[in-house]
């Protein structure tokens, strides 16, 4: 406690000074940089995605309340019919759920885009794991819904799954159950998404947040004469920041209820069936990649993340404005890699033996990036190039998955028989 | 006994027709084998059989049992003109079950049938035959 003789009356500090602080207070450093408080420098991704988090495990810990994994879709009806404020419950849920996973790759995309990995390995290696824990939370959420999409999609990733040599089948049985897919399998996985899964995140979050108060906190090289007290400059702007998300996520779910599809048929898919938007891509994929090779691609993607601070050969961080020849190395890239997957769908309408063109595409886009941007400016730049690659197939693949309509021909979304995303 | 399914042909099948067949998970008496022929896919067609996830074909030699789980990942595949496609992830098969387009790897399966003295049908799921194996129908079924 600031070794503060007892017994002073605390009335005669500055409120700045506070001399009895909290958990919440350790977690800011007594003074930060002017840039670190700049909503352009952090998106304010911290504060955002640590409110949508207690959103989640509240509104989560009421749904608990009433959902039944032994009849999950009879439950939901009932919670949004009977239930006061049942829907909204559910709609907040469902969409801070969706507001978290696009916090999350936008701070991503921050770091990679500023290579702040570079010094603050540990960290970037927590950040992936929460990454990684939050795909496996809006997975695991949307199977407990019990409509068409839960029970497809949970047929579908129980599949792949069973694909992954030596350890598929065990994890198949771990995670689904021996049985058919049903409420025992509904059991396992809603288990899995209220215990396992929030407690980890909630142990790497206060690990992540530790880190970057260890590290010297966000901006750590600003000069002293830069900084101004945390409190209450740190300190306003994140109240606002969560005021903000808050707000705008409760307005979203009494605005708009989460979606529910027809219950679930285990004898007749939607035609389309389609996966939730963030994992459009990856079924995009899978509909023309043999599924071992789908899973062989997931674990090199993995690897070469979590291995990017040690790949990467320039230290320090850079700036999230590239230099004019890292410009034009990122414009090719990302170029060649839109022809690359043009000109790959082109084949694969023309010839079924092409069908793996569009993987392949991208794959040789991600050499060409890697190998082109390090020859011209060095490995950082090659790195980069490559991610933005694969940034860029992601999207396309996310925007071509939501294109396919009924018997998986390409339609408009908004066609009929396109099916939601 | 348990990998057998029997279709099993009761009363209610007379009253709501070929949607209302009932599949048993064991072998069923009382099936009045007079009621087959109207209820069995046309010669040339195939009826799917919910149940057990199977498309019953129907030849001028019998009938055959054509696996309805799309060989890539496991979702069920749906008529589509003379063949099949997947929902799930755009696989197509031709009315063979053979593999025309998209990411399955295999062939859809056929499996054992079996054709009754008495007129009921078997499937059995565990058993693949080879593509296009029928078993013939009982003469009072014809």
């Amino acid at each position: 406690m600031e070794g503060k003789p007892s017994g002073e009356p605390v009335a005669s500090l500055p409120p700045s000074q506070e001399s009895r602080p909290t958990f919440v207070t350790h977690l800011h450093p007594a003074l930060v940089s002017e840039r670190a408080l700049r909503f352009s420098t952090t998106l304010g991704a911290g504060i955002a995605a640590l409110t949508l988090f207690g959103v989640l495990v509240t509104s989560g810990g009421l749904l608990a309340l009433t959902y039944a994994p032994a009849s999950a879709y009879a439950s939901l009806i009932e919670l949004e019919q009977a239930v006061p404020f049942g829907r909204t419950l559910r709609a907040l849920h469902h969409w801070s759920a969706d507001g978290l996973l696009i916090v999350a790759l936008l701070h991503f995309l921050r770091i990679v885009g500023m290579a702040a990995y570079a010094r603050r390995p540990f960290n970037w290696l927590v950040g992936l794991a929460l990454l990684g824990l939050l795909t496996l939370s809006a997975l695991s959420g949307y199977t407990l819904v019990g409509d068409q999409r839960s029970f497809w999609g949970a047929s579908v990733v129980a599949g792949l799954l069973a694909h992954l040599p030596v350890a598929g089948a065990t994890l198949v049985r771990l995670f689904f159950g021996s049985g058919e897919l049903g409420p025992a399998s509904t059991g396992r996985l809603f288990a899995l998404h209220v215990t396992l899964l929030p407690s980890l995140a909630f142990g790497l979050i206060v690990a992540h947040l530790w880190r970057v108060r260890r590290d010297g906190g966000l901006a750590a090289d600003t000069p002293q004469a830069e900084r101004v007290p945390a409190r209450p400059h740190l300190l306003g702007r994140e109240v606002l920041v969560a005021l903000l998300v808050l707000t705008a996520v409760v307005a979203l779910a009494a605005a708009m209820p989460a979606p529910l599809g027809p219950p679930a048929d285990a004898a007749r898919p939607n035609n389309p069936e389609k996966a939730p938007w963030y994992f459009l891509a990856l079924q995009e994929l899978a509909s023309q990649t043999p599924s071992l090779v789908v899973l062989l691609v997931l674990f090199v993607a993995i690897l070469a993340l979590a291995c990017l601070p040690w790949l990467d050969d320039a230290g320090g961080a850079g700036s999230l404005i590239p230099s004019a020849k890292e410009r034009v190395v990122l414009a090719l890239s990302a170029a060649l890699t839109v022809g690359g997957l043009a000109a790959a769908y082109g084949a694969v309408g023309r010839s079924a033996a092409a069908r793996s063109a569009p993987a392949l595409a991208v794959l040789g886009a991600v050499v060409l990036a890697l190998s082109g941007g390090t020859l011209a400016t060095g490995r950082r730049a090659g790195l980069r190039a490559a991610l933005l690659t694969l940034a860029v197939a992601y999207l396309v693949f996310t925007l071509v998955g939501a294109c396919r309509g009924a018997n998986w021909t390409l339609a408009w979304p908004w066609q009929e028989g396109a099916g939601g995303a | 006994m348990s990998s057998i399914a029997t279709a099993a042909l009761g009363t209610a099948a007379i009253a709501t027709g070929a949607a209302a067949l009932a599949i048993a998970s064991h072998v069923d008496s009382g099936i009045d084998s007079t009621l087959l022929p109207p209820l069995l896919p046309a010669v040339g067609s195939m009826l799917f059989i919910k149940e057990q996830a199977v498309y019953l074909v129907r030849t001028p030699e019998g009938l055959g049992a054509l696996s309805a789980r799309c060989t890539h990942l496991g979702c069920l595949v749906r008529q589509n003109g003379r063949g099949f496609v997947c929902p799930c992830h755009g696989a197509r098969y031709d009315g063979m079950g053979r593999v025309t387009a998209g990411p399955a790897p295999r062939d859809l399966p056929w499996l054992a049938v079996q054709v009754r003295a008495d007129g009921a049908i078997a499937i059995d799921r565990r058993r693949e035959v080879a593509a296009g194996t029928v078993a013939p129908l009982a003469p009072r079924a014809r």
